[in-house]
């Protein structure tokens, strides 16, 4: 597997940082997540994925300021690199290309809610 | 619960949680989002639900990224600067506090040479026989003998063993017939020399690796003429000529010529197979044809197996051999390892229950009592003077040394002082090794010593320092440091002080169980020394009988009767100390045909009883007034088992009766292990092989004289030599003896470093003491109010641990004791006596201190204040 290689849940992350810029912070995300899917999101599991993130070079990050219900803690600000730009714009252009390919009706019916 | 105007908290105890595992440099933002987390879902879903999920989400940091340090922030205790000021500190400390420095270096460094010695001694005893090409595929054949059901174990074996096992089994490569340790009479030229020697089977020198010098290993005992010699005996024969020994004759026992085919280097001493001439062993049965009949045992046999043989399952399959070719049904045939014969042949009731192996258990297991000792004489006195160095640690703590740093700081320096222990240690056993192979009876070096051997030194020192330095360091490196440096610090009576007294109770626990182990097996020692043996083994020598003493033994007996200095003379084939023979040939009228005791066969002449100062229960002793042909003497066991009045009845040995003439009181016949059996003595001059000759108490040197004289005449040929059974017998337990010696110095050495230790302990006290004496003194303490006062402590220490030694040497002893037949009464005074000197010797070394503490004038220490 590639370095740059992205799990499902770290390219997620890395949309989310782009959706959050320039305040991104695990806290964010983690609730944003869990409001989209609907299912419990820990601040761990995103925190780990940006860690993860940093290290395949997709984000950077720098302490940001504390507020009173962190206790007076810092947070730490995420930010997507062109790296990570790159390949959220590649992501996107494989699902795209792949998604306009489809022949109609071919894809079950579902129900839009 | 949570008020209502305080803001609701996270549960603290699963924040403390993450702050142990969570990484320094990732706490802060990791405690931030979880409380900002938090917060935000009290908003949303209510305190409860909050609470909730907040396990959930500490749970979720519980990943190896977030425990794990970042490099730079770990601690580097290991740089060169601060192990450099270790060993400055460590040095100041050491040449600051002399006393203390010198017991313990002392303590280390004696404890450390006996440990060396015993060191010593055990790979030189686990070195024998180990020098073999093939010594992992060389067995020797023993045999366990089952009748009257005891089963008795030996080593000796008739030929057939030898030659059936190398025709019946494929495993069996080689099987080898030795008849070793004679005394043979070698003549070259005009000179005789006696060696020992013996004849062994042609393929001896495959099977044994003794490197020739000369001739050639393969053929060197090929035909019935050939000889093979060591080095030294070349050398003695024919001197400087030596290197050219091959192919010149000698002459063995003035009857036989041999050519010398080989010449090897000397026996090792770490083998068991020691000799000086080798002859073929088939010269030795073309003259002795009797002597390779199934029931004549008297040979060493020696096999090598194939590799990858199981020696289990071949035992299973040899075992009958004996009894299918003999026809018997007692006897079961067994291979031994030849590499651990020298330690373990010690069988009874058939079991291996040790041997040699049994003293390098002890030895070792004295060593690390001694080095316990030294070791807790380190960790006492490191402990007990903490709070001089309670300051130290404070200000390195606060300056940012962590535990771990401190921990490394102290067990550096009690390495160090082992390593100068270790060299003192060293200098120690270079100049005691003389002296220690004196008493052991060894001939070690340090010269060729191998680089294990070092190595294991080294590691043993290091050890040393590392467990004597580690319980300082764990107690030394838990102090606080606001404690220490405010002043307040002092060592009350905690966890340490506590420690400490266990392990001073430990200590000489240890040191008594030493001491009277020692005296109890010095005792019992002194005791088989000195014991009535029913003979008088002193002022009586015996002589192979060889050339003119076989035929002309009657003219030559009666000659040096005559002689001054001689007191009696008789021939015996057995020395009545040690009887080999035994039989189950013995009758008599009325025998129980369900018996099946065994007798102790003793072949010998006239004048038996009265030379070797036997006593007579009843008739009399073989004389030649009565011209005795087939006659008996037995001893009184042999009597109790016949019943009645015996002297006159018939006995029949081995086919021949003959009237018993008298009984003599039991002696002991064996060996001072194993109890008195029955004896027949039978009159067979031409069996007894050796001349007794009993010399006047005081004459010795004119009755050697005399011997020396008649002996010229008639033996021209024979070098003399001679054997006095008291030093024989004192030979034989020599390694008891020694042993006994050796545990005796170390038990005393134990003491004494437990006493350094306590010396120590005291010296601290007094010290830290000295006001509160001086004040004592000044309002009217009595000098002996104050000893009792300081020593009261530690003897109490030193009492317990007497009390606790005692079961366990008491347990300890008697299990020992188990090993002889006849054992000294061991009464409790013993054990008072013994175990009393040991504290009063304590009591001597506190007390000299605290002494000294007490008479000391109060003004010296009271007016500096």
């Amino acid at each position: 597997m590639r370095r740059s290689d992205l799990g499902e849940f770290e390219e997620i992350v890395l949309l989310a940082v782009a959706v959050f810029s320039p305040e991104a912070y695990s806290v964010v995300i983690a609730d944003e997540l869990e409001k989209q899917t609907g299912k419990t999101v820990t601040t761990g599991a995103v925190h780990a994925a940006l860690q993860r993130l940093e290290n395949k070079g997709m984000v950077t990050s720098q302490m940001g300021e504390a507020t009173s219900e962190r206790g007076g803690r810092r947070k730490r600000i995420f930010k997507v690199t062109v790296a990570g730009s790159r390949l959220l714009h590649e992501v996107r252009d494989v699902r795209n290309n792949l998604w306009s390919r489809i022949a109609p009706r071919t894809l079950p019916k579902i129900k839009t809610t | 619960m949570a008020t209502r105007d305080r803001k609701p908290q996270p549960p603290r105890w699963l924040d403390s949680l993450l702050e142990h595992f969570c990484a320094p440099h990732l706490l802060e933002q990791v405690m931030g989002d979880l409380h900002e987390r938090f917060y935000r879902r009290i908003e949303r879903e209510g305190v409860a639900r909050a609470r909730r999920m907040y396990w959930r989400e500490v749970l979720a940091y519980m990943r190896p990224s977030v425990f794990k340090r970042k490099a730079t922030y770990r601690t580097k205790p290991y740089s060169a600067d601060m192990f450099s000021n270790y060993f400055k500190v460590a040095f100041r400390n050491l040449l600051r506090k002399r006393v203390y420095s010198g017991i313990n270096i002392l303590g280390l460094s004696i404890g450390l040479a006996c440990s060396f010695f015993i060191l010593l001694w055990v790979t030189d005893e686990t070195s024998y026989d180990r020098f073999h090409d093939n010594g992992d595929q060389l067995y020797q054949a023993w045999r366990h003998m089952t009748t009257g059901g005891q089963t008795y174990t030996m080593n000796s074996q008739p030929r057939g063993i030898a030659d059936e096992m190398a025709v019946e089994f494929p495993e069996v490569e080689e099987t080898v017939i030795t008849y070793l340790d004679q005394q043979l009479v070698v003549t070259s030229g005009n000179n005789n020399y006696r060696e020992a020697g013996g004849y062994v089977g042609e393929a001896f020198f495959q099977m044994f690796s003794f490197p020739f010098i000369h001739g050639d290993a393969k053929t060197a005992l090929q035909g019935l003429t050939s000889a093979v010699i060591t080095e030294r005996t070349a050398r003695k024969i024919f001197g400087d000529d030596w290197e050219h020994a091959v192919g010149r004759n000698i002459t063995v026992d003035h009857n036989k010529e041999y050519a010398i085919t080989g010449v090897v280097r000397d026996v090792p001493e770490n083998s068991s197979i020691q000799f000086d001439i080798l002859l073929p062993v088939e010269e030795y049965f073309a003259h002795n044809k009797n002597r390779a009949h199934w029931y004549y045992m008297a040979y060493g046999i020696y096999a090598k197996l194939r590799e990858g043989t199981s020696l289990d399952a071949f035992n299973k399959k040899v075992g009958d051999i004996f009894n299918r070719h003999a026809d018997a049904n007692d006897h079961q045939i067994f291979l031994q390892p030849f590499e651990d014969i020298y330690l373990y042949s010690f069988y009874r009731d058939g079991k291996l229950v040790g041997g040699r192996i049994e003293y390098v258990r002890i030895f070792t297991g004295i060593a690390i009592f001694i080095l316990l000792i030294a070791c807790i004489n380190f960790m006492n006195l490191a402990t007990a003077r903490s709070s001089q160095r309670a300051r130290e640690i404070g200000v390195r703590k606060v300056i940012g040394a962590q535990r771990k740093a401190l921990m490394t700081q102290f067990v550096t320096e009690s390495i160090g002082l082992a390593l100068i222990a270790f060299v003192l240690a060293f200098v120690l056993v270079v100049m005691l090794l003389p002296a220690f192979n004196y008493l052991t009876g060894k001939n070690l070096t340090l010269v060729n010593l191998n680089g294990t051997f070092l190595m294991s030194i080294i590691g043993i020192a290091v050890m040393v320092g590392v467990i004597s330095g580690s319980y300082p360091a764990l107690y030394l490196s838990s102090f606080k440091p606001v404690a220490v440096l405010r002043g307040t610090f002092r060592q009350g009576p905690g966890i340490a002080d506590t420690f400490r007294k266990g392990l001073v109770v430990f200590q000489f626990a240890l040191s008594v169980l030493l001491i009277v182990s020692t005296v109890v097996v010095y005792l019992q020692l002194d005791y088989m020394r000195t014991k009535e043996l029913g003979l008088e083994r002193e002022n009586l020598l015996y002589v192979a009988r060889e050339g003119a003493l076989i035929n002309r033994y009657d003219a030559i007996a009666e000659e040096l009767i005559t002689q001054p200095g001689i007191a009696g003379v008789t021939a015996s084939g057995q020395n009545p100390l040690e009887v080999g023979n035994n039989t189950l040939d013995v009758g008599w009228n009325g025998k129980d045909p369900n018996n099946t005791q065994l007798f102790y066969i003793i072949l010998a002449y006239n004048d038996f009883v009265k030379t070797m100062k036997m006593e007579l229960v009843a008739g009399r002793d073989f004389s030649k007034l009565h011209a005795d042909s087939m006659v008996y003497l037995i001893n009184e066991e042999t009597a109790k088992m016949i019943g009645g009045d015996v002297v006159g009845k018939i006995l029949n040995v081995y086919g021949d009766n003959g009237p018993i003439v008298g009984v003599v009181k039991n002696f002991s016949m064996n060996s001072l292990y194993s109890p008195i059996e029955p004896v027949v003595i039978r009159l067979d001059l031409n069996s007894a092989r050796n001349l007794y000759v009993r010399t006047k108490p005081g004459e010795t040197q004119q009755a050697l004289e005399s011997l020396m004289t008649v002996y010229k005449k008639f033996n021209p040929g024979y070098p003399l030599t001679y054997t006095f059974l008291d030093q024989q017998f004192e030979m034989r337990y020599r390694s008891e003896q020694v042993t006994a010696k050796l545990v005796n110095i170390f038990a005393v050495i134990a003491l004494f470093i437990s006493c350094l230790g306590l010396f120590g302990l005291t010296s601290f006290t007094v010290e830290q003491r000295t006001k509160e004496l001086g004040v004592r003194r000044v309002l009217g303490a009595s000098v002996g109010g104050i000893v009792v006062l300081l020593s009261r402590d530690f003897l109490k220490l030193v009492f317990i641990g007497f009390m606790i030694a005692i079961p366990v040497t008491w347990y300890l002893t008697t299990q020992w004791l188990e090993n002889f037949a006849d054992r000294v009464e061991i009464g409790a005074g013993v054990f008072v006596i013994a175990g009393l000197a040991a504290v009063l010797i304590a009591l001597t070394t506190v007390s000299w201190q605290c002494i000294k503490a007490a008479i000391a004038n109060p003004v010296d220490c009271l007016k500096n204040e």
